[in-house]
């Protein structure tokens, strides 16, 4: 009986003991180094107005035009940087930071494909018109070239060609490739050189015809396939500042850099660390339009497959829809 | 174990939780004073209000982003590192983990534009530059001075001794 009250009472003791114990969770933090709220890409999965963004933080979500909210798609563990939209299966290909490159159902969220990339990342992936082939640089300098038809098999540039940078497909399945001043444009079906351009600016956008809109620091050149020359080149005026303290415009004479383009059937659109948009005439560099609603450096732009409007996404998570041939803008 | 002694027990007892009882209420909420402490620790983050990386203090620092994605360093370097409120990274003051050199760099939206570096041997130079060609180039050491003013890409003054 007695050992019994002493069992009890030492049970007692030890769970009154152990309820005082106090334990002191510190939350362990990371290097990310990112805003969470940049987007870092947008593409088109409809005709107009409905589009998928990404962020640093894994998230790839769809945003409409006209509704304040994004519907979540999906929320992955790692860094999206880049996407390309394949209609026919409806499906999106993201490039991450460590997960390589990841097939995502665009309807439902599901992630139906990997793609291994072991020891390094793409900033920027490209997809064939037919959606066969898959292409992109990594940070350690390598071009990947991927048969989508053949499960994922890597394409080999030859060897003289393995030394330039992977910039692009063109609207033939060309893949683009830079350096050494010059572009080249290789048949991965023939194993062959299309084209060459003498060209040393960064490719921003190619169109259909295989007119190229290329960036040089603040300036923009439209190279112009038919003519096999640059057209014109030309910048942005000012920098539109906005005063908070004035809520109002200062018009800066001074030019900042370009970050991203888009070329439709009349226009091309440039935009960059100032802020703003700006709308040119493809035929003769003549500037139409200034679309400065951004509040942060645009970090990707995106044609609808109609032609009848742009998407822009900045690194303060702002997103805006552009009618091409109205002047009406929506920032959200 | 006659009366006495269980009652002596449980007084015990009862005096004894009814302790720690007060003492749980009294210490609940636990102000830690680092004040002065030194506290050792791999890296040190400090964001802003919207949860944006604005200063990071660590080992290694992270590769830098760009306009929506994130390029190579090249090399592992420790120090201390700014970023703005878009989140790019816009100069630091670090070490190299290997050759041993030690930098301030300033950047400018796309690119470094500032550098001030010491190397291992006691060469140090300081350079600013724009994207155009135009850089002046003050350096020293034990083996000379130099200075160089770079206009549009051309060497317009240049001492060297």
């Amino acid at each position: 009986m007695n050992n019994r009250k002493y069992i009890i009472f030492s049970i007692a003791l030890i769970l009154v003991l152990s309820g005082c114990d106090r334990k002191i969770n510190i939350i362990e933090g990371s290097f990310t180094a990112i805003n969470p709220l940049s987007y870092t890409d947008v593409v088109y999965t409809s005709d107009r107005d409905t589009v998928l963004i990404s962020t640093f933080n894994g998230r790839i979500a769809e945003r409409v035009n006209g509704r304040s909210k994004e519907r979540l798609l999906i929320r992955l563990s790692d860094e999206v940087y880049s996407m390309v939209f394949e209609p026919k299966s409806h499906s999106i290909y993201a490039s991450t930071l460590k997960s390589g490159i990841i097939k995502i159902d665009a309807d439902n969220g599901q992630i139906t494909d990997t793609i291994p990339l072991r020891t390094s990342w793409i900033s920027d992936l490209h997809i064939s018109k037919n959606g066969g082939i898959l292409v992109g640089r990594s940070a350690d300098r390598k071009n990947y070239l991927w048969d989508l038809r053949n499960k994922n098999a890597l394409i080999a540039l030859p060897e003289s060609l393995s030394v330039l940078s992977a910039a692009g497909i063109d609207e033939a399945g060309h893949v683009i490739l830079k350096g050494n001043g010059k572009y080249i444009f290789w048949d991965p079906q023939k194993k062959s050189i299309e084209k060459e351009i003498t060209l040393t600016e960064k490719l921003a956008c190619i169109d259909e015809l295989g007119n190229m809109l290329l960036f040089s620091d603040k300036e923009f050149h439209l190279y112009n396939a038919f003519a096999d020359s640059v057209s014109f080149r030309n910048r942005h005026s000012d920098w539109p500042y906005y005063l908070k303290e004035q809520d109002t415009i200062v018009r800066i004479p001074l030019q900042l850099s370009l970050t991203v383009g888009q070329l439709t059937d009349e226009y091309i659109f440039t935009s960059g660390v100032d802020r703003s948009i700006r709308k040119w005439s493809k035929f003769d560099g003549q500037h139409l339009k200034d679309i400065i609603e951004h509040k942060a450096t645009i970090s990707a732009i995106a044609c609808s497959p109609d032609q009848s409007q742009i998407v822009s996404v900045d690194l303060k998570g702002g997103i805006l829809f552009s009618d091409i041939n109205d002047k009406a803008v929506d920032l959200e | 174990m006659n009366n006495r002694n269980l009652i002596t027990l449980l007084s015990l007892n009862l005096l004894f939780t009814g302790f720690l009882g007060i003492n749980q209420y009294l210490n609940k909420n636990i102000d830690l004073d680092l004040s002065n402490k030194i506290i050792s620790v791999r890296g040190l983050v400090v964001t802003d209000s919207l949860g944006v990386e604005r200063v990071i203090i660590g080992s290694n620092l992270p590769d830098p982003q760009g306009h929506g994605f994130r390029f190579s360093r090249g090399s592992a370097v420790t120090g201390i590192m700014l970023y703005d409120s878009e989140g790019q990274e816009r100069g630091g003051y670090v070490t190299d983990n290997d050759y041993g050199n030690i930098f301030l760099t300033l950047d400018s939206k796309t690119s470094q534009r500032g550098l001030f570096i010491a190397e291992p041997q006691g060469a140090t130079t300081l350079q600013v530059w724009g994207n155009n060609g135009n850089k002046i180039s003050i350096g020293a050491s034990d083996e000379g001075i130099q200075f160089d003013i770079f206009e549009d890409g051309l060497k317009k003054i240049t001492y060297e001794q």
